[in-house]
């Protein structure tokens, strides 16, 4: 009766287990020695896609080759390097491209996240292609949203409106001609993982001036912008794959979040006022791990910390805001959080290392929040949809 | 022991069927996680409309209001809970229920059609004697493509004493 018991028990838990939300090995691993043995192939794997796309080598064609990722450390593990110290990533999916360059990404279950994870469960990842001509590079947050089917989701995707489900990640990766001359494998250091290769601080650019937020509290209210301890930003990441000073291109973007906050000034009726902060990058010497081994490979410039800078201008306009709800009972405090935030393409200054400015996207978490006071009658306006869950908010 | 195993592994798996199905609830195609706060003050005497605003439609088929019910109303009268006409403009606040000027319709069988806005509109009055009025929120039940599923606007409304 006891050994009955003990079966049924068994045999309930290890349905719950089988129910649950994990990706698992459907087939046997085929060996390969030669790259990134110890993570399975995504074809042979049944969890959530992080990544899938197409392939494309220098001229534009769809072309065989390999990809995979890697998880990057969280700020907070990256703020304690300095020039010279060594990255610990991890490699955590990798797929075999075919002649017609398509490939689904999934993360080997044997992989273990937890230590690359920021507080709220988002990993900053970075996409590697290699074709037979070229490199390719993409940056890109994910969060696996739990539901109930698990889904790998941009987090500013679960908290946009308008997503009705976490959308795959869809990338064409174009290669980029290889310049540095040492195609063979490099003596790498010691690395900083046994599954890794390294990658190298060699610069830092700290206090580089973003936007984080923006009012524009019209004539009729005044507005206060407060960018408080946890707020989230996606910034923009440049990559060099010819290693040269001035060649940059934005390749993606890095989700961090504030270890602080800034209570901004509070703007009188009728400013238009763009808030700033400063961020520390680091220029990261990267080594791929292709097909012939640890490969030095070009240079990628991101975000490492929030370094807590407040600063401000004046904008010259304001943006269009067409969708109006009148304050008729006033005086009134609408408080809205930067949920649905808007990206400004050159926001983060950095052009003057890299010969670009990258991406910078602040909000979709309730930890940004724009207040308006409004003391006779007027009207709170939304750029893309009324004002609590539009992405710029315009008074009136 | 057994016994109590066998008990844990059933609670287990039973809650975890529930937790799916309330999950899909959960999981309709309005959605929104920015949170607001709207705070203003009232004369006993005095009525007002909070309009609430939905996320857009964002499918392409219409969307049935089934309805609407407040969360945590505390320390106000409320005269009424209807919703105003799908894209007919929105109003944050105003004086009166319903509000001059916006034509209102019950919320049970409401529409809203595809890519289309729509508001919530609450009456309330603060009675005499009340320091502060609070609402924490609206869960909002509606059918999308067959399918019933419920929304909980994170909009919150604060009323205090007019000050003289």
């Amino acid at each position: 009766m006891n050994s009955r018991l003990r079966a049924l028990a068994i045999a309930a838990l290890a349905s719950l287990i089988a129910t649950s939300p994990t990706a698992t090995v459907v087939a046997a691993v085929p060996e390969s020695a030669d790259w990134l043995a110890d993570i399975a192939e995504s074809g042979q794997l049944d969890g959530p896609i992080l990544a899938r796309g197409v392939l494309l080598d220098t001229n534009g064609r769809p072309a065989p080759g390999q990809v995979s990722v890697i998880a990057w450390p969280p700020p907070d593990v990256m703020a304690t390097l300095g020039v010279g110290d060594t990255v610990k990533t991890a490699p955590i999916a990798k797929a075999t491209v075919g002649a017609d360059g398509r490939f689904a990404l999934r993360v080997d279950p044997a992989a273990s996240l937890k230590e690359f994870m920021l507080s709220d469960g988002t990993v900053n990842f970075d996409l590697w292609a290699e074709t037979a001509d070229g490199w390719s590079l993409f940056s890109f947050p994910r969060a696996l949203n739990p539901g109930a089917v698990p889904a790998w989701a941009d987090p500013q995707a679960l908290a946009s409106i308008a997503a009705s489900a976490p959308e795959v990640l869809e990338v064409t990766l174009r290669s980029e001609a290889r310049t540095i001359d040492s195609q063979a494998p490099v003596t790498a250091p010691a690395p900083a993982s046994d599954k890794a290769c390294v990658d190298t601080v060699v610069a830092t650019y700290n206090g580089r001036v973003g936007i984080v937020g923006e009012v524009y509290p019209g004539p009729h209210a005044t507005a206060d912008f407060q960018y408080i301890n946890g707020s989230s930003s996606t910034l923009g990441v440049g990559f060099d794959a010819a290693g040269g000073p001035v060649t940059f291109t934005a390749s993606g973007t890095t989700a961090m979040s504030s270890t602080g906050t800034i209570d901004y000034p509070t703007q009188a009726a009728n400013k238009r006022t763009v808030f700033q902060s400063t961020f520390g990058y680091q220029n990261v010497q990267k080594q791929i791990f292709g097909s012939a081994g640890c490969i030095q490979q070009g240079n990628q410039v991101r975000p490492y910390r929030w370094d807590g800078g407040a600063l401000s201008y004046a904008a010259a306009s304001t943006p269009s805001a067409p969708n109006c709800s009148p304050v008729s009972a006033v005086p009134a405090t609408l408080t809205k959080d930067t949920a649905s935030a808007i990206t400004f393409s050159n926001g983060l200054e950095i052009s003057g290392v890299i010969g670009i400015d990258l991406s910078l996207k602040t909000g979709f978490n309730a930890s940004t929040k724009i207040k308006h006071v409004f003391s006779s009658v007027g009207q709170l306006c939304g750029s893309d949809a009324s004002w609590p869950n539009a992405s710029r908010v315009v008074g009136k | 022991m057994l016994s109590g195993l066998v008990l844990a592994a059933a609670i287990l798996v039973f809650g975890f069927a529930a937790v799916t199905r309330s999950g899909d609830r959960h999981n309709g195609p309005l959605r929104t996680n920015s949170t607001t706060t709207l705070e203003f003050g009232l004369n006993p005497d005095e009525t007002a409309s909070w309009g609430v605003d939905l996320p857009a439609n964002p499918t392409d088929s219409d969307i049935t209001f089934v309805s609407a019910e407040l969360v945590d109303p505390v320390g106000l009268s409320i005269l009424g809970v209807l919703m105003n006409g799908a894209n007919m403009g929105g109003i944050v606040n105003a004086y009166g229920y319903p509000p001059a000027g916006v034509e209102v319709f019950p919320v049970e069988g409401s529409m809203l059609p595809a890519r289309g806005m729509i508001q919530v509109i609450v009456g309330v009055q603060l009675p005499e004697g009340k320091a502060e009025g609070t609402i924490a929120g609206v869960r909002v039940t509606y059918i999308a493509a067959g399918q019933t599923y419920e929304i909980l606007l994170p909009y919150s409304l604060r009323i205090v004493p007019k000050a003289e």
